[in-house]
């Protein structure tokens, strides 16, 4: 009972989540792995010597160099050039960037979404729950998808042909967005339905607080465990189908490629010989989505108690 | 002549930061045609020593030293002939007789399933066998309620199944964990009749676990008291409970209350009763008798459908304004049964209960806030430490206590407590209850106090009213009501409560 003498550091290191990641290699790995992505496509300056948009650094004279260890391969550009000679691996942390910036927008944008409206509709009921779990069901038979191909369609009409580039990667967010947002709903109600019996809840509703403070000062960090778990892994979904879209050639432009796009480009090459150009933004992209799902089942088996052993 | 004994026998689970003992060193023997009464608090390993006869400890745990002996084997020696006896040789009666039967097989299936598996019996036989063995246990038309469902049965009525599949293959011994602790009192008390009566007619060796001296008292003929994973003392029923050695059991025995039952909500019909001021009224009835639903009601949890409820002569149920809710609301607080759900465990102690004063006082200074937290927590003694702590770091009878302390963070002047201490261990109960006692005389509180157990009842209240089935039977003052009970369920209730005295007669 001397916690109080621990500092933050202290409580955290004797916490059993942080000893559950000690004793998992898959854990370690796989945050090792998106540490090392997250911090060189954010700080993708510092860490690349080339900057892949600057038109001043194209040459075209290294165009389609294969990567260092093959036989015609340049030491400085270590994956390889693609048919612009820009270096294949400063391109990909720069894709990586704009794929990861609109992963994470889009299932921020959907866990507000689906939270908020998943706790409401738990909390209050009747006719406002069935009409937002009936949205769910509704959502949940279209494809994802589709729906992102529907949004990006219907944006395209609405906006201008100059503005929709500059527009794209918004568009690109809302429509992964609120493909996902159902999920999140759901698990976050059957949360709320379980939470809002406890005496806790109706402790708060005695001692008169209001409807809003108790869902969100007392209901909402009580379901956010199982809410987060989800959030990580629909976090590889939402990167996956940036690029899908991206791929499919309705994401973001070519001048501000993602790991899609770059796909989607290094695909015209796949049969003329020069395979790096699609091979190692599809392999960075499987090992990102790859750790993140890993990290993510980790996280759901520490932080549900029910699978501990 | 001794049928099973414990030697020595330790049980530890091997923690990551520490090893806890869930058993040490605990020796008993059990005779034939005799039940041996395992009590103790929850935590105390009465169930771990039950688990490790079968051999059922679930991982981490597992038998450090000692042997169980078992007529002439030695259970631990071998882990492959155990699968052989349980069952066989010894029969087990679960706590929860909605939980160990299964739902989708009838019980004749599962009865003759059970007696195939140990038996060499064709399915006539075996039938014919399950079809006495419903018999044997007291249930009538065994031949058509073989065919039926354990939904069709009521909850006592499925214990006696589950009793008859702990005797289908002839066992000599019978664990029972808990047996009667899922039932309503007066099924309890048959129930026990019928294992007694089952002891002596097979001559069984029976190992009764339970947390309820009444229990004890009623059936055992010996008894042993576990604390904290030691055997505290055994021996004579009578003697311990007339004369017990320890301590330990001495406070065990002053405070023999029953255990709780889980709360249904069922329709409220036709109450009426009053509380004066400053008094202690109490509620009673079995589990779905609608003791809570009245309870959420005077705290305006639900509405009643039709009826009144008159606080300082306003009538509270149809207030509409908030603000005129909210006054009220500051007056009548309810503290819960379950201390585990009724903090938010994502909250220090000191946001939990400075959140009453704050919404009622929104400009009081955080120096004032803070010296009237410490105030609380002094009034329920807790330490100022507390304050930055969570909820999850206390024990059950320390998170009742911060409960306590919050419904009185708005000076209220009814508090309505719902079982406040049927989730607690024996020995906490009667330090909630005192507390309970000095506040109220302290603040000149008033205090519905609602239970199913009438011992708990009869310290704390001035007057007690008795509901069952959502009706209100009697209402009398409390010594009245236990020396001379008028209405026929107050009696009835009075008869069954398993007393401590029986052993007297």
């Amino acid at each position: 009972m001397d916690n109080k003498s621990l500092s933050t550091w202290e409580r955290i290191k004797d916490s059993d989540i942080y000893h559950s990641f000690i004793n998992s290699p898959t854990a370690i790995i796989s945050s090792t792995i998106l540490f090392i992505i997250f911090f060189c496509s954010f700080f993708v300056e510092l860490v690349t010597p080339y900057n892949p948009f600057d038109p001043s650094s194209l040459s075209l004279m290294d165009a389609f160099t294969p990567p260092s260890w093959t036989e015609d391969g340049l030491a400085k550009f270590i994956l390889g050039t693609d048919g612009q000679g820009r270096d294949m691996l400063s391109t990909i942390l720069y894709g990586c960037r704009i794929s990861l910036i609109v992963g994470f927008s889009a299932i921020i944008f959907s866990l507000i979404l689906g939270v908020g409206l998943g706790l409401t509709a738990g909390f209050f009921g009747g006719k406002y729950e069935m009409i937002v779990m009936r949205l769910t069901d509704v959502q949940l038979t279209v494809p994802s998808i589709l729906m992102a191909l529907l949004v990006d369609g219907i944006a395209r009409g609405l906006i201008s042909r100059e503005m929709h580039d500059e527009m794209a990667i918004y568009v690109l967010i809302f429509a992964i967005g609120i493909s996902e947002w159902p999920q999140f709903a759901r698990v976050s109600r059957a949360a709320t339905l379980v939470e809002k019996n406890k005496d806790y809840v109706s402790a708060s509703t005695i001692i008169g607080v209001s409807n809003l403070i108790i869902m969100f000062k007392h209901i909402l960090p009580n379901i956010l465990r199982p809410v987060l778990v989800i959030g990580t892994i629909g976090l590889a979904l939402a990167i996956l189908a940036e690029s899908t879209l991206s791929f499919l050639g309705v994401g973001v432009p070519p001048t501000t490629p993602s790991l899609g796009t770059l796909i989607r480009l290094g695909n015209d090459f796949l049969f003329s010989g020069e395979w790096w150009i699609t091979f190692f933004p599809a392999i960075f992209l499987v090992i990102l989505a790859f750790s993140i799902n890993l990290l993510g089942d980790w996280m759901r088996d520490t932080l549900n108690p029910k699978l501990k052993k | 002549m001794t049928f099973l004994k414990i030697n020595n026998l330790s049980v530890d689970y091997q923690m990551r930061k520490e090893t806890v003992y869930a058993a040490k060193n605990v020796n008993i023997e059990v005779k034939k045609g005799e039940i041996l009464g395992l009590v103790g608090e929850s935590g105390s390993g009465k169930s771990t020593v039950g688990n490790a006869i079968i051999n059922l400890i679930d991982e981490p745990g597992k038998v450090s030293s000692g042997s169980v002996i078992l007529g002439d084997l030695n259970i631990h020696e071998n882990s492959e002939s155990i699968v052989k006896y349980r069952g066989n040789k010894i029969g087990l009666i679960f706590q929860d007789p909605q939980t160990s039967l299964n739902p989708i097989l009838t019980v004749g299936e599962q009865l003759i399933e059970t007696i195939q598996t140990h038996l060499k019996l064709s399915k006539e036989e075996a039938k014919n066998k399950s079809i006495n063995l419903l018999k044997e246990v007291g249930i009538k038309d065994a031949e058509t309620r073989f065919d039926n469902y354990p939904h069709q049965f009521s909850g006592g009525m499925r214990q006696r199944v589950v009793i008859s599949l702990a005797l289908c293959c002839e066992p000599e011994l019978l664990i029972a964990d808990e047996p009667t602790t899922a039932l309503d009192v007066s099924i309890q008390s048959q129930i026990l009749e019928l294992i007694k009566k089952l002891t002596k007619e097979r001559n069984l060796a029976v190992i009764l676990i339970t947390h309820d001296m009444g229990v004890i008292a009623e059936t055992a003929d010996r008894v042993a008291v576990m604390k904290s994973g030691n055997l505290v003392e055994i021996g004579e029923t009578k003697k311990i409970l007339t004369k017990p050695q320890e301590n330990y059991t001495k406070s065990f025995d002053d405070n023999f209350f029953t255990e709780s039952s889980k709360n249904s909500v069922m329709a409220v019909n036709d109450v009426s009763f009053d509380i004066k001021e400053g008094e202690s009224f109490g509620l009673v009835g079995e589990s779905g008798s609608g003791k809570s639903t009245i309870a959420k009601m005077i705290v305006n949890l639900f509405k009643p459908t039709s009826g009144d409820i008159f606080f300082d002569n306003v009538c509270i149920t149809k207030i509409k304004q908030r603000s005129e809710l909210m006054k009220f609301r500051k007056q009548i607080q309810m503290i819960f049964q379950d201390p585990y759900s009724s903090l938010n465990g994502r909250l220090k102690v000191k946001d939990i209960i400075a959140e009453p004063i704050t919404l009622h006082n929104p400009s009081i200074s955080t120096l004032d806030l803070n010296n009237y937290i410490y105030d609380l927590l002094e009034s329920v003694e807790l330490t100022q430490k507390s304050a930055d702590r969570y909820p999850h770091e206390f024990s059950g009878g320390q998170r009742q206590r911060i409960s306590i302390a919050r419904a009185l963070a708005t000076q209220p002047r009814l508090l309505v407590c719902d079982e406040p201490t049927s989730a607690l261990d024996v020995s906490i109960q009667a330090q909630i209850l005192n507390l309970l006692k000095d506040l109220q005389e302290q603040l000149n509180l008033t205090i519905l106090f609602i239970s199913h157990d009438l011992p708990v009842v009869r310290q704390m209240c001035d007057r007690i009213g008795v509901l069952k089935d959502g009706k209100l039977c009697e209402v009398s003052k409390t010594e009245d009501l236990f020396l001379k009970p008028t209405h026929e369920y107050t009696k009835e209730l009075l008869r069954l409560m398993p007393k401590i005295e029986s052993i007297f007669n």
